[in-house]
């Protein structure tokens, strides 16, 4: 069909933007991992030569390991705390009334909104008073705190979506509340849990916006070890240890959406 | 003969495919200046596609959409002279009823002073102009479908296209709309196509009705014509009661259906497929003489519905609807016999069923 | 909600909110109220934690310097959320009207960078702008230059990464809106004699206004207090507010200091929502 000339070049207009919008967004971790594979020691494009020596280095070095180790153990305490604190939340948000019930869900998703760096130091100024400075509790605290919204909003959605009328048809079944939550709603929640889960521990795993100020010399996270070592020197070794963050968080994201669809994600 | 300007819009072998499914195939249909034509058929029959084949969202896999005179078959709809009241009326919702109405002569870079002369024409011919400030959401159903037909027509369009206008609303509000917008329309004098699925509708607002049924055209004629003289199976049960009886007219002029219901007629031999609705048959004093063929009865189901009754009937082994007022205590019962008389004067034929 | 809430088990519901309460109330609003209140102590806050004093306030808003560099980093918030509003819109309503399977996609690539590391992120930034990295090869072989340039360690660059790191949000935040705008509305118009360009500008955009400002504010708070970005990505010669903040508390330990100008951002960032949100009345109440 004919278009007015405007039509057409918003039209092309639009796909180009578009495309590159998506490059944009892909590239950065694209390069990454690309570069990650060079043979010598510089960032260069295209790479020279195809290497696996940063990823033995990078395995080699006891000091990423012991980061890397570390922030998957916080990833995983962080996601179970966060998980059982956002799931009760977000369960007594949908199934009860009651006074400041709206205020209650504000102040659950409220994290989302404050900038990191504020929480960042306001959390390094409570720890210093409370002697929780230079803590894993400390940091743990702070990684529960920033997955918490993001479990209550998904274990929120879940439960809108769930059918009432299934357990009010257990119930009619004769199966008292305690069979009805562990064969009816926990198995059709189990999905919405898991990726709230999943979450949880991506958004520990990653955070270096308000852990940069709170680890210290024997306990420092991946990511905030990565942030001081960017600052000094970049090469492929960097690139190395980046991809090997991308690919957890890829393995973990992939989970989710094979469980939920990339629609939910959002 | 017709000259082309008398045509307002032709339809020219228009098919349009999606895949493997055919939604509209081959339809050609001239619709003349002035009239009101419906296209009428069951979901997925291809009226709503074909309408917007018309409008120009949809580019057809074949034939031509000509518009005035003027191929427009590959024109964009907002270059063809089409003014469209959509299902759920669409205003514009961050729009007053004034803008909304505005927004066509806008585009079309009337004069501002022009603009509101005729904002104000539409509103008046649609009884709003009290309401030319409201938003939408602050309108009722019948008021938003009037406010949309003002939009459509203040363009001045060389064809209203209606799609199922009422079919949101409710039974009786349905009632007063179509005889509000059919005033609308007479008085504007503007040709419209509209789709619909109801029957009733489409006989008493349209000039001219075509039935769709699976992407084709079946028949085009005035109400009377689909009515009493459909010309396939499909629109004589699509529109009214009736009763299919397949059978054989002979040489001496009888019709004896496969069933064994005989009456005389004027059909040559051959088969044939007799079309009796319920006004072909008619209660009858078995006392008095009779010119039509006569028959006994035997009532299957018998319904009041107030004003009338309905009767299903056996008649020699066929099935027959009968309507009439009886009074509830005179109504016949189920099993009861009953003389009747078939107007077969009246009977339409159709082309018999393919083997 | 579907049936009515359980009435019983008042114990229960304590019991279910309270681990929420604790935690966020023990490590979200109590170490915000802290930094407030530290950021009007007399000293340096991290020995000395007494006194009132607006020093710190009087510092930063009465030091020209200071206000440059707020008054930088308000700008680059700004030029974030318009760069993203201008091309986030184009996905997000693409992505609007785009059937589930042919979204799928699209919304991995889209909500990908958000779940990676701000770290990992930044950091492919500095590989693709570096002197040996992706853009410089590219403009070198073709021939555009002559030798690489340096592209880091300037205002654009920091303004690529802040986009690309934000507009996510933005996306997300249009493609909700336009997903509400009935495309019926769209084919209305169009009968109605509008191109796609009068359509968009008539229909589309002013009835996804909601969601460009809601991504445009959330776009603006988090650019204004970006650090990680502007450090590794701007180099010594970018300033943003972040940075600073971030060098108070960690190297100069000035930390009743650090704690005003994390305030005086958060305020600046408020003003500047509640100026939109008011300009934004006034555009939809006028007839």
């Amino acid at each position: 069909m004919r278009k007015d000339l405007i039509d057409r070049i918003m039209s092309v207009a639009g796909l180009v933007v578009r495309v590159c919008v998506y490059v944009m967004l892909a590239l950065p971790a694209v390069i990454v991992i690309v570069s990650s594979f060079a043979a010598d020691n510089v960032l260069s494009f295209p790479p020279t030569g195809f290497s696996l020596r940063w990823y033995k280095s990078a395995f080699a070095n006891e000091e990423f390991m012991a980061s890397l180790w570390t922030s998957t153990y916080i990833g995983i305490l962080a996601s179970c705390l966060s998980l059982g604190i956002g799931f009760a939340a977000a369960f007594a948000i949908d199934r009860y009334e009651f006074p400041g019930r709206a205020a209650f869900q504000a102040l659950a998703l409220s994290p989302l909104i404050v900038p990191g760096i504020v929480l960042g130091i306001g959390l390094l100024y409570l720890f210093a008073w409370t002697g929780l400075n230079q803590t894993l509790a400390g940091i743990l605290f702070a990684h529960v705190v920033l997955a918490i919204p993001y479990v209550v909003r998904t274990v929120l959605a879940s439960l809108s979506l769930f059918d009432r009328r299934l357990e009010e048809a257990a119930m009619n079944l004769r199966a008292p509340p305690w069979v009805v939550l562990r064969r009816v709603t926990f198995p059709m929640l189990l999905p919405g849990i898991l990726s709230a889960a999943v979450f949880a521990f991506v958004v520990s795993f990653g955070n270096v916006t308000v852990t940069a100020f709170l680890t210290y010399d024997d306990t420092v996270t991946l990511p905030v070890r990565l942030f001081s070592y960017v600052q000094q020197s970049s090469g492929p070794f960097v690139a190395a240890i980046s991809s090997i963050m991308i690919a957890v968080t890829l393995i973990v994201i992939l989970v989710i959406e094979k469980l939920i669809g990339a629609e939910r994600l959002a | 003969m017709k000259s082309s300007k008398d045509v307002v819009v032709s339809l020219k072998g228009v098919s349009k495919r999606y895949g493997d499914v055919t939604a509209v195939e081959t339809l050609s249909l001239d619709v003349r200046r002035g009239e009101l034509l419906c296209l009428l058929g069951p979901s997925g029959c291809g009226k709503t596609t074909t309408l917007r084949m018309v409008a120009g969202f949809v580019e057809p896999s074949d034939g031509a959409v000509v518009i005035d005179g003027q191929d427009m078959t590959r024109e964009p709809p907002y270059r063809r002279d089409t003014g469209m009241v959509f299902q759920n009326y669409a205003l514009f919702p961050h729009m007053t009823t004034a803008q909304n109405i505005a927004f066509g002569l806008e585009n079309l870079k009337w004069a501002k002073a022009d603009r509101d002369k005729r904002v104000l024409e539409m509103l008046t011919l649609v009884e709003m102009a009290h309401l030319s400030d409201r938003l939408p959401a602050q309108l009722s159903g019948g008021q938003q479908q009037r406010v949309a037909l003002a939009r459509a027509l203040a363009m001045r369009p060389a064809v209203l296209l209606l799609d199922e206008p009422f079919s949101n609303l409710d039974a009786q509000l349905r009632v007063r709309m179509r005889e509000e917008i059919r005033d609308v329309i007479r008085r504007v004098e503007i040709t419209t196509i509209f789709v619909t699925h109801d029957q009733e509708e489409a006989l008493m607002l349209s000039d001219r009705i075509g039935v769709m049924n699976k992407g084709k055209l079946e028949q085009v004629g005035t109400p009377a014509d689909i009515y009493e003289r459909p010309a396939s199976r499909f629109v004589a049960q699509f529109v009214g009661w009736c009763s299919l009886l397949d059978g054989t007219v002979d040489t001496n002029g009888n019709f004896v259906s496969t069933r064994g219901l005989a009456f005389k007629s004027s059909l040559p031999p051959g088969a044939a497929t007799a079309v009796i609705r319920p006004e072909h048959v008619k209660a009858r004093d078995p006392d008095l003489a009779d010119a039509r063929p006569t028959y006994t009865a035997k009532v299957i189901t018998s319904d009041y519905y107030g004003g009338i009754s309905r009767l299903l009937l056996r008649v020699c082994g066929e099935q027959l609807m009968m309507e009439g007022h009886f009074p509830q205590d005179r109504r016949p019962r189920v099993g009861d016999e009953v003389a009747i008389a078939l107007e077969t004067a009246q009977i339409p034929t159709v082309p018999a069923a393919p083997p | 909600m579907q049936s009515t809430p359980a009435k019983p088990g008042r114990g229960h519901l304590l019991l279910l909110i309270s681990p929420l309460l604790a935690v966020l109330i023990a490590f979200l609003v109590l170490p915000l109220v802290w930094l407030f209140r530290a950021s009007f102590y007399a000293g340096e806050g991290f020995v000395e934690r007494s006194g009132f004093s607006l020093a710190h306030y009087q510092h930063f808003l009465f030091d020209g310097y200071y206000l440059s560099v707020l008054v930088e980093t308000l700008l680059y918030g700004v030029v974030t959320a318009i760069v993203c509003a201008v091309i986030g819109f184009p996905v997000g309503y693409s992505l609007a009207r785009l059937p589930p399977q042919r979204r799928r996609w699209r919304m991995i690539i889209v909500i990908l960078p958000l779940t990676l590391s701000l770290v990992v992120v930044v950091f492919g930034w500095v590989a693709i702008l570096g002197r040996s990295g992706l853009v410089n090869s590219i403009l070198v072989a073709s021939g555009l230059f002559d030798s690489p340039h340096t592209l880091l360690f300037n205002k654009t660059a920091v303004i690529i990464v802040l986009v690309q790191q934000t507009i996510p949000f933005m996306i997300l935040s249009v493609m909700s809106v336009v997903a509400q705008i009935d495309p019926v509305l769209e084919h209305a118009a169009a009968n109605l004699r509008a191109n796609r360009f009068v359509t968009f500008a008539r229909v589309i955009i002013p009835l996804a206004a909601p969601g460009l400002m809601a991504g445009f504010v959330l776009v603006f708070v988090i650019a204004i207090s970006a650090f990680i970005t502007p450090m590794l990505v701007g180099g010594s010669r970018i300033r943003m507010i972040g940075s600073f903040i971030y060098e108070q508390m960690m190297s100069s330990m000035n930390w009743s200091f650090g704690a005003a100008m994390a305030f005086i951002i958060l305020g600046a960032g408020l003003l500047f929502t509640a100026l939109l949100n008011a300009l934004a009345a006034r555009r939809f109440v006028r007839r």
